[in-house]
């Protein structure tokens, strides 16, 4: 079944988590998205949808790939990276697998949320359509934010932004507005 | 790819839309006639989605009022879907497929009624589409000079204003289709000329569904790759004296079709002695460099032997010795417009790949199908290229198996994708760090093949970032409108929700025939359709299907409904259980905190320099 089935199953999956923003208090109808370890303001125009650990908010594309803001909790007992330097590190670290145009900035401190962080920016490329004759390579820029949990035993914070570079500039406001006004970690 | 969900279309933007988890969490009134005001003569969201997200007062009001139930979920259903139409990433385009999708929607084609809705109800997240909406909706001022021109034609502007969606839209679409016949036959040279057939190629198929466009923009690259090589020979040519090579130049610049300009144009640089790969590859092939039946099949054969060899030595490559132990496969390549590198159906054994892929590659080398039998390291190379593709298919392959073995139902789900591409890029990160002379070839391979390129990136992102890159990214990036398991789970259980009233009140309705009037519907044999355009469209077909179709249709519904738990259950866990192979695999290569060792540097990291700032 297609068409109709389609359009009941997309009633449905709306169906499946919308959860309506308490219009009488809130007007503008701003939505948050609650997760155990934080909580956050969803930019305008935004999707959101939770992952484990997380969310990750959509937003506008371009050259078909959307700007994607990936908010997560890492618990001390992650299998890959403890702590958010451990993480940044191994972003950074030499590798033998054949990249062209990619480029690390500098790991930099910095503060978000109250709290010291470490901001990595990149320049990186993904390929839309995988697995199809002619891959589009599309030029893309990314931010990663990590920031401890407090007490940093409990881990830490990762705001990962990706966005192709041609809508950066517009869609890294939203991210670092994100950051500045609209992250809340409870941990 | 999973070929058997490509009309599973469902709007990317609605399934974004799908998980907003947001703080409160309404309680719908059980009124009826308070319902009935808000959500079906208002439109008002905000009570619908109470409405919809109340099983319990859904519950109160079908007891008393079962019709009136069934009038405001439908609403109540309606508003929540059209919230999905323009949430996420949602564009002009994207929305005007939507709608079309809609037809029978209650105001979701009128101009002004559906922007006026998105205003007073999606408050600041809809305010941002309402110029995505205005274009989908093809206000006048956003039609290109072209299109204006063609509805001054058909004596339309004057009562543009007044028109709906529809009509403007099936002008348009005429215009488009007009638009794409000229098209296919212009045949421009040069770059600006290219350029032009582009921007009148996009405007188009904004007006025309996803595949409706694939001869023009394949067309369009043809174009393009002759005008660059054509600057390229012009100056080549020009350095020197020899007539043959201007005659070419000649016969190039005034060729009656691209594919004769991109043949007069290898020729010239075959005379240099270089072979382009790109200019190649777009040529017409030669008589020899297209598949006959017996070397389709034969080399098919010897292809799936390379690829499993080529896994030979990876975690992936032990999986699928295991698995076609006892699992036939069959390898075949088939002619599609589609650009899919490979595919899988589900319920069969073979893996299907892009034969336009193999012949370009063929002609990309200047070489022959006999040529690919005859030459391992030909063979081997085109192997190499599809091992990512051939591993992550053969994934999708195990997937089937496991529900054919377990009897759960194959529901394609996005985890499906993210395992599949999990599983490859972890071959590809394994086979790029173990085997040297594959990383080589790689390296070289990558700086014309895009589709190396992406593999290795993809290899990349898995080693720097772990399995779970591919959780966060590929789900919102490729497969929006694919469902996740719980969509499916939610989708059974309200599929038989609504087909449980309509069906029930049919039958109920034969029952109270005279028998004169039941014996016909009874002794039909009118099945229920695969699909309907509306809803309308199902309840009005109802009165015709057969009786026992109906009550089987019911049956089943009821049955995939009781089930969806456990089944999302039991996909659930497989799904887990494969994640954990992989995360286990992945940090025997990649240990936590461990150093990488064996490896040469990238470079020093440089600074990002952005100049946007």
């Amino acid at each position: 079944m297609t068409s109709f089935i389609a359009r009941l199953l997309l009633a449905a999956a709306v169906v499946a988590a919308a959860r309506p923003a308490d219009a009488a208090k809130r007007p503008e109808r701003r939505e948050t998205v609650v997760d155990a370890s934080f909580e956050l303001i969803l930019p305008a125009g935004w999707a959101a949808e939770r992952r484990a650990g997380g969310a990750v908010l959509t937003g506008p594309s371009a050259e078909g790939v959307p700007a994607l803001i990936s908010v997560r909790h890492v618990g001390p007992d992650h299998a890959l990276y403890g702590t958010a330097a451990a993480y940044m590190k191994r972003l950074t670290r030499p590798s033998s697998i054949p990249m062209k145009g990619w480029k690390n900035g500098p790991v930099l401190n910095m503060e978000a949320a109250g709290r010291k962080a470490l901001r990595l920016e990149r320049d990186t490329t993904e390929f839309t359509d995988p697995h199809t004759i002619a891959p589009k390579e599309v030029a893309m820029r990314e931010e990663h934010l990590a920031l401890p949990a407090v007490p940093e035993a409990h881990g830490f914070y990762l705001l990962i932004y990706t966005a192709p570079r041609s809508i950066d500039k517009a869609q890294r406001a939203v991210f670092r507005a994100l950051v500045a006004k609209g992250f809340k970690p409870k941990l | 790819m999973f070929l058997n969900r490509l009309a599973f279309r469902l709007p990317a933007a609605a399934l974004l839309a799908a998980s907003f988890a947001v703080t409160s969490w309404g309680r719908s009134t059980t009124n009826v006639p308070t319902l009935k005001l808000e959500i079906v003569a208002e439109n008002a969201l905000a009570p619908a989605e109470d409405f919809l997200a109340d099983k319990e007062a859904q519950d109160t009001v079908k007891a008393s009022d079962e019709p009136g139930y069934f009038l405001i979920f439908q609403r109540a259903a309606e508003l929540a879907d059209l919230k999905g139409v323009v949430a996420g990433s949602a564009d002009a385009h994207s929305i005007r497929l939507s709608l079309l999708q809609r037809t029978s929607c209650s105001f979701c084609l009128d101009p002004v009624a559906f922007p006026a809705w998105i205003t007073k109800n999606l408050g600041a997240p809809g305010q941002g589409k309402l110029a995505a909406v205005d274009e989908a909706m093809w206000i006048w001022a956003k039609l290109t000079a072209s299109q204006k021109a063609w509805v001054a034609v058909k004596k339309k502007d004057a009562a543009w204003p007044k028109l709906g969606f529809v009509e403007r839209h099936g002008l348009m679409r005429d215009w488009a289709l007009a638009e794409r016949a000229a098209l296919l036959k212009l045949n421009p040279a040069e770059a600006a000329g290219t350029a032009d057939f582009r921007s009148r190629a996009y405007y188009a198929s904004q007006a025309l569904g996803s595949h409706e466009m694939t001869k023009v923009w394949e067309r369009s690259e043809k174009l393009n790759r002759a005008a660059q090589s054509l600057a390229a020979a012009r100056a080549r040519v020009a350095m020197g004296n020899d007539p043959r090579q201007k005659a070419l130049l000649a016969q190039a610049v005034n060729a009656a079709t691209p594919e004769a300009r991109l043949a007069a144009l290898a020729q010239i640089f075959e005379n240099y002695g270089e072979r382009p790969a790109a200019l190649l590859a777009a040529a017409p092939p030669r008589a020899d460099q297209t598949f006959t039946p017996d070397s389709r099949k034969l080399v098919a054969d010897m292809l799936k032997t390379a690829m499993l060899r080529e896994t030979e030595g990876t975690f992936a490559g032990d999986d699928l010795k295991e698995f076609y132990k006892k699992t036939p496969l069959v390898v075949t390549f088939t002619t599609t417009s589609l650009s899919a590198l490979g595919w899988y159906e589900h319920g069969g054994n073979t893996l299907y790949f892009n034969e336009r892929y193999v012949e370009e590659y063929v002609k990309t080398h200047g070489k022959s199908i006999e040529n690919l039998k005859r030459d391992p390291e030909l063979m081997q190379n085109l192997a190499r290229i599809f091992a990512a593709t051939f591993v992550h298919e053969a994934q999708h392959h195990r997937q089937d198996a496991w529900a054919r073995e377990n009897k759960v139902p194959r529901t394609y789900h996005q985890g499906d994708e993210v395992e599949a591409f999990q599983t490859d890029a972890l071959f590809m990160m394994q086979k790029l760090r173990d085997d040297k002379r594959f990383r080589d070839w790689a390296a070289k391979e990558s700086q014309t093949s895009s589709v190396v390129a992406g593999d290795i990136a993809m290899a990349q992102r898995m080693e720097e970032e772990g399995p779970g890159y591919f959780e966060r990214k590929i789900p919102n990036t490729h497969y929006p409108e694919v469902l996740s398991n719980e969509g499916h789970a939610w989708c059974q259980i309200l599929w038989h929700n609504f087909v449980e009233g309509p069906i029930g009140t049919e039958l109920m309705r034969r029952s109270r025939l005279t028998p004169a009037a039941r014996g016909p519907l009874e002794s039909s044999t009118k099945p229920v359709k695969p699909s309907y355009a509306t809803a309308e469209a199902f309840r009005v077909d109802l009165l015709t299907v057969s009786s026992k179709a109906l009550r089987a249709n019911l049956a089943d519904a009821k049955t995939a409904a009781e089930n969806a738990a456990k089944f999302y259950n039991q996909i659930r866990i497989r799904q887990e259980a494969a994640a954990a192979v992989t995360m286990d695999r992945y940090t025997k290569l990649e240990p936590r905190d461990g150093p990488r060792t064996q490896r040469a540097p990238r470079g020093v990291p440089s600074p990002v320099v952005d100049t946007e700032k």
